[in-house]
């Protein structure tokens, strides 16, 4: 904000930063006040962003959210998503590669999801996608508040040689892995959900952890911040306010939503109406955040990203494989066939 | 095969860690006849201490298990001996549970201002990961070593019990304190040196568990609720029959995982929410089974709590209170707080129906939320007109479920009902209300006749539940401010309806079968259709108010409505004081409300400290806080007229500037309580010699009838009881004496 501000803001205004805790269940409340006061909300996201979307569209309040969980809160009225989890396409650029190396392990995946509705209807989308795309993935319901995964992990031992881990902090399921002796060939993240700091660290937590670990992503890769001015930009800015962050690639999401917003609301010039910047937002058929991340059709908010590339988790961090993304377009491979229909 | 082995090797760690917990459970209920709900949080001090020492600071980890077993255990058992045991003698199981899960809540909101959650903190796996093999079955050495260490707990506590002096000591007070006493045993010190042990075995139960995953503080404390079925399964007494419930608990629960969890067997997909939740089943089923003997406790003949009987001025000044303050709250309150101050009315309904229930029959019930969220499930699928008769319908069907509750429950009282009403509110929020859909049928038993039958049935919708606000009398209660004014005036009217029942002869037999459920069976007053009738009622009040919460919410998942809110609202109501109507306001706007969030927005651990730090001092004072404060406010305004004024005036003129935008929203909130404070330190300043008895309108002089008829030809009144105790000079019951029968 500082930074936008000190550039001369949008058209000469100053942006006003005000920041609203949502609390999980507040989040309706939230809106309201937002509605007395705000222009629009941008770069934020809550959980059940459902019941958001009412008082939202009562009050003509617009938003460009980092991110949005529910299919209703991403196609609503006066929003532009650049960040997509619930979708009608999925990606597969990574399945299409790792089949040809991994074409037997692949025949036996274990998609672990969490059992919660939020999590376990993505997780069945990209277990279709995985079927569609030539791999055999069979769903294993994990609860949201198992802390002992043994009895989870124990049955796949001859049943499953790649394993899809939930979005959660790995430790636990590497310890049961570790535990019952449960060597898959193969460790697969399709979701994009294993680009976070808490990985590599789970992975030093649990030295005997070695399988190959590959997980695909659309979002530039911040250890390679020195070779994308944007991304490079976003990591020093973080870390003026908040130096833990700086490693962590959710910050591009909000970033993602922010500049959408600042190019739209500066191209409205001074007919400056909520309606114009998501108007403007939604033209952008190729938007790339200035190459934070992959190109993304804002138009659509069901529609997916073609463009993906694949990175290598080791417990020292992320490493972009360029052998297995073979780009086409900057450090991303943006081939149309990377894209599978998964649902209406 | 191998399967099977695998799954008795995790099964029976598991068994061993939940033995150590359910041992250090019983001694202390033994000994002191305190159940620790905070047990648990010690677990997760043990872990996290342990962690500071051996992986953040690098100690060597014997060094580290010397300082933990050696010193942290027994010290924090000592501290928790002094500062809440001691103190609980003499009250009820209410008042002792409130304490311990303050206790609980007040730990896990310190350890998460220690060590901050979000940072993860793991330990290198015990002897490196590393396992034997055998035949093809990989059992981990830290596996060996937890079933090693249970065993040697055992050993060791038997060893304890009946070859050394303290342990039979113990064991003497157990059977007979007083014998015991007069024998030469100090009991206080014999109570110390149980919580110490039982203490220290959290403790090592907390070292045991930690390397299986990250750690964190409100996972460890909950993940040891589940050793508490194996306790009951001991009947909180034996020892031995304490490690046999571990073992069927620690079993059941890695078999149902490993053989419901992962598999593709007919129905899974409902199962699936269950098998996450066997140790709590088992817990129903055994507080179900076992003979009743074992399972009646210790009930409190003699206890420091009153329940003072509501006078219809109070009751009334109450209900057009509320109303009239929400209404005059409404041009001040900004439209976000407006929205958050929508829930007050739900949550305070739900507590009003622990009112009755807890305080009044001393039925100890921690499942308010799950009656509640059957009001709003009710609501949500048949009230999509907005009609407020679906109020009758939720309130009729929530009624039907406590019955189904209160039928088992019958035979349990204390403790167990707690424990059962638990499991029940566990059962129900992590399982029925989250199933796939299903095909609802209702037929008639025994025919083909079916009456309902509704496909693609999903109790809450994935958290999409939508529940739409009423309409009343062409009344739209769609925007915030008029669903608050209507929320206002059904509480104000269950208030009141309640003050009716308090005061009838119904509300009489109540208190009389909680004083002494013994002496009443011989006057003849049954129990069972009474305390039914409690059970439905209390369950219909809290579907009212779930439908209201639910409402206010619009768009509700299931986790307002889940066990460990519903717990806050029991911890809220116990601690105002949950013998009076007006704990109910209070835990709805503490719970509801807007203020501390908005006054002090950094501190998110802040509620759960204050409840926390507000139940431990519920020891000292088990009437809670109303019914002991509330007389000092009365003795200002009776004494000092002037002050009344004053305040009063003062209050006009905050409400005016407010209103007028001169002052914030929130100056005029901290007026308000200034203006408390000034009040409640001015009480303490008057002489009680000065202290007129309360002015009641239904205030008589005389008793109604010869005092050697009293209560032969008719039941004693409350103002025969006031009579009385003025003419014998007794002390004013609502200030802390003991009175039983009223």
């Amino acid at each position: 904000m500082n930074w936008c501000n000190a550039a001369g803001g949008i058209n000469g205004r100053k942006i006003k930063f005000v920041s609203r805790d949502a609390q999980i269940t507040q989040a309706p409340a939230r809106i309201v006040d937002a509605c007395q006061s705000d222009f629009m909300l941008v770069g934020g996201g809550t959980p059940l962003d459902e019941a958001t979307v009412a008082p939202r569209l009562k009050c003509g309040l617009g938003t460009i959210p980092a991110f949005a969980i529910s299919t209703a809160a991403a196609t609503s009225g006066l929003s532009a998503i650049v960040f997509r989890s619930p979708s009608r396409e999925a990606n597969v650029l990574i399945m299409r590669r790792l089949l040809e190396q991994y074409r037997r392990p692949l025949q036996s995946i274990a998609y672990t999801a969490l059992d919660s509705p939020s999590f376990l209807n993505p997780a069945e989308a990209l277990s279709k996608a995985i079927n569609a795309s030539g791999g055999n993935s069979t769903i294993t319901k994990v609860p949201l508040t198992v802390t002992n995964f043994r009895t989870y992990i124990h049955p796949l031992l001859g049943h499953a040689s790649t394993l899809v881990l939930p979005p959660t902090d790995p430790v636990g399921i590497f310890r049961a892995m570790t535990d019952v002796g449960f060597k898959p060939d193969l460790l697969l993240d399709v979701a994009g959900t294993a680009y976070n700091p808490i990985v590599p660290k789970g992975l030093k937590a649990v030295p005997s952890m070695t399988t190959p670990y590959y997980s695909q992503t659309n979002l530039f890769p911040l250890q390679m911040a020195d070779q994308n001015p944007a991304t490079k930009l976003a990591v020093d800015l973080i870390k003026q306010v908040n130096p833990d962050r700086a490693g962590d690639p959710a910050i591009t999401l909000g970033y993602g939503s922010w500049v959408l917003w600042a190019q739209s609301a500066t191209a409205c010039g001074n007919n400056l109406t909520v309606q114009c910047v998501i108007d403007k937002a939604k033209a952008q058929k190729t938007y790339d955040a200035g190459g934070l991340r992959a190109p993304v059709d804002v138009s659509d908010p069901l529609a997916i990203s073609p463009c993906e590339l694949i990175q290598k988790v080791t417990a020292d961090g992320f490493v972009y494989d360029r052998d297995l993304t073979r780009p086409n377009r900057g450090v991303f491979n943006c081939d149309p066939a990377n894209v599978v229909r998964v649902g209406g | 095969m191998n399967e099977f082995v695998g799954f008795t090797i995790s099964g029976l760690t598991t068994a061993g860690i939940f033995a150590i917990v359910a041992c250090g459970l019983t001694l202390t209920y033994t000994t002191t006849g305190i159940f620790n709900w905070a047990h648990g949080a010690l677990v997760a001090v043990g872990a996290f201490v342990y962690w500071q020492l051996t992986v953040d600071w690098g100690l060597p980890v014997v060094l580290g298990l010397v300082i933990c077993l050696g010193i942290l255990g027994p010290v924090m058992g000592v501290l928790l001996s002094a500062l809440t045991a001691r103190r609980l003698q003499g009250t009820s199981e209410t008042t002792k549970m409130v304490v311990t899960l303050a206790l609980l809540l007040g730990i896990v909101a310190g350890l998460n201002w220690i060590w901050v959650p979000s940072k993860l903190r793991t330990f290198p796996p015990f002897f490196g990961g590393q396992a034997i093999t055998i035949s093809g079955q990989r059992i981990p050495y830290a596996d060996l070593t937890t079933i090693a260490v249970s065993l040697l707990v055992a050993a060791g506590l038997y060893v304890l019990l009946y070859r050394v002096r303290a342990g039979v000591e113990m064991r003497a007070v157990v059977d007979d304190r007083t014998l015991a006493t007069l024998n030469g045993t100090t009991a206080s010190r014999t109570d110390t040196r149980s919580w110490a042990i039982s203490a220290t075995l959290a403790v090592l139960a907390g070292i045991l568990i930690a390397p299986k995953g990250t750690l964190s503080g409100i996972n460890l404390a909950l993940l040891i609720v589940n050793a508490y079925a194996a306790a009951v399964i001991g009947r909180l007494r034996s020892l031995p029959r304490t490690f046999l419930g571990a073992l069927i608990i620690g079993l059941a629960n890695d078999y149902g995982q490993g053989y419901i969890g992962s598999r593709a067997i007919p129905g899974q997909q409902y199962l699936t929410g269950m098998i996450d939740i066997i140790p709590v089943l088992v817990l129903f089923v055994v507080l179900l089974l076992l003979p009743q003997s074992g399972l009646r406790g210790l009930r409190a003949l003699k206890i420091r709590e009153v329940a003072p009987m509501p006078t219809w001025r109070g009751s009334g000044a109450l209900a057009v209170g509320v109303v009239v303050v929400t209404l005059a709250l409404l041009p001040l309150v900004s439209p976000g707080d407006l929205n958050t101050l929508t829930k007050v009315w739900g949550l305070a309904i739900v507590a009003l129906s622990l009112v009755p229930l807890v305080g009044w029959a001393g039925r100890l019930s921690t499942c308010p939320l799950a009656f509640a969220a059957v009001g709003a499930i009710v609501t949500a699928h048949l009230g999509s007109t907005g009609n407020p008769v679906v109020l009758v319908a939720a309130a009729l069907v929530a009624a039907l479920v406590g019955l189904v509750v209160a039928l088992p429950a019958l035979r349990l009282s204390g403790l167990y009902l707690a424990l059962a009403t638990s499991a029940f509110a566990v059962m129900l929020d992590r399982w029925i209300f989250t199933l796939p859909k299903f095909t609802a049928v209702v037929r008639i038993p025994f025919t083909n006749t079916t009456l309902y039958r509704r496909h693609d049935v999903t109790i809450f919708q994935g958290g999409s539940l939508n529940i739409t606000r009423f309409r009343l009398f062409g009344l739209d209660t769609s925007s915030d401010k008029s669903f608050l004014v209507f929320g206002s005036v059904v509480f104000a009217a269950l208030v009141l309806l309640l003050t009716a029942l308090r005061r009838s002869r119904y509300g009489l037999r109540l208190i009389a079968l909680r004083d002494s459920p013994i002496a009443s069976a011989t006057l003849g007053l049954g129990e069972r259709l009474p305390t039914l009738a409690l059970f439905a009622l209390s369950a219909a009040l809290a579907g009212v108010g779930g439908a209201l919460f639910g409402a206010a919410l619009q768009r509700p998942s299931v986790d307002p409505f889940g066990f460990f809110t519903g717990l806050s609202v029991l911890l809220a109501v116990v601690i105002l004081g949950v013998t009076s109507v007006g704990s109910a306001l209070g835990a709805g706007l503490f719970l509801g409300g807007p203020t501390l969030s908005n006054l002090l927005p950094q501190l998110s651990q802040l509620s759960a400290t204050l409840i926390g730090l507000a139940g431990i001092g519920l020891g000292e004072n088990p009437n809670g806080i109303l019914p002991t404060q509330g007389p000092k406010f009365q003795r200002v305004l009776s004494v000092r007229r002037a002050a009344l004024l004053s305040g009063a005036a003062l209050v006009v003129l905050a409400y005016v500037l407010a209103a007028t935008g001169i002052v914030d929203n929130w100056v005029f909130v901290g007026l308000l309580l200034l203006l408390l404070l000034v009040a409640w330190a001015g009480a303490a300043t008057i002489p009680l010699g000065s202290i007129p008895t309360p002015a009641d309108s239904e205030q008589v002089d005389r008793l109604s009838a010869q005092p050697e008829l009293l209560g032969l030809t008719a039941p004693f009144t409350d103002a025969d009881l006031q009579v009385l105790g003025r003419e014998l000079s007794l002390p004013d019951p609502a200030v802390g004496a003991v009175r039983h029968g009223a």
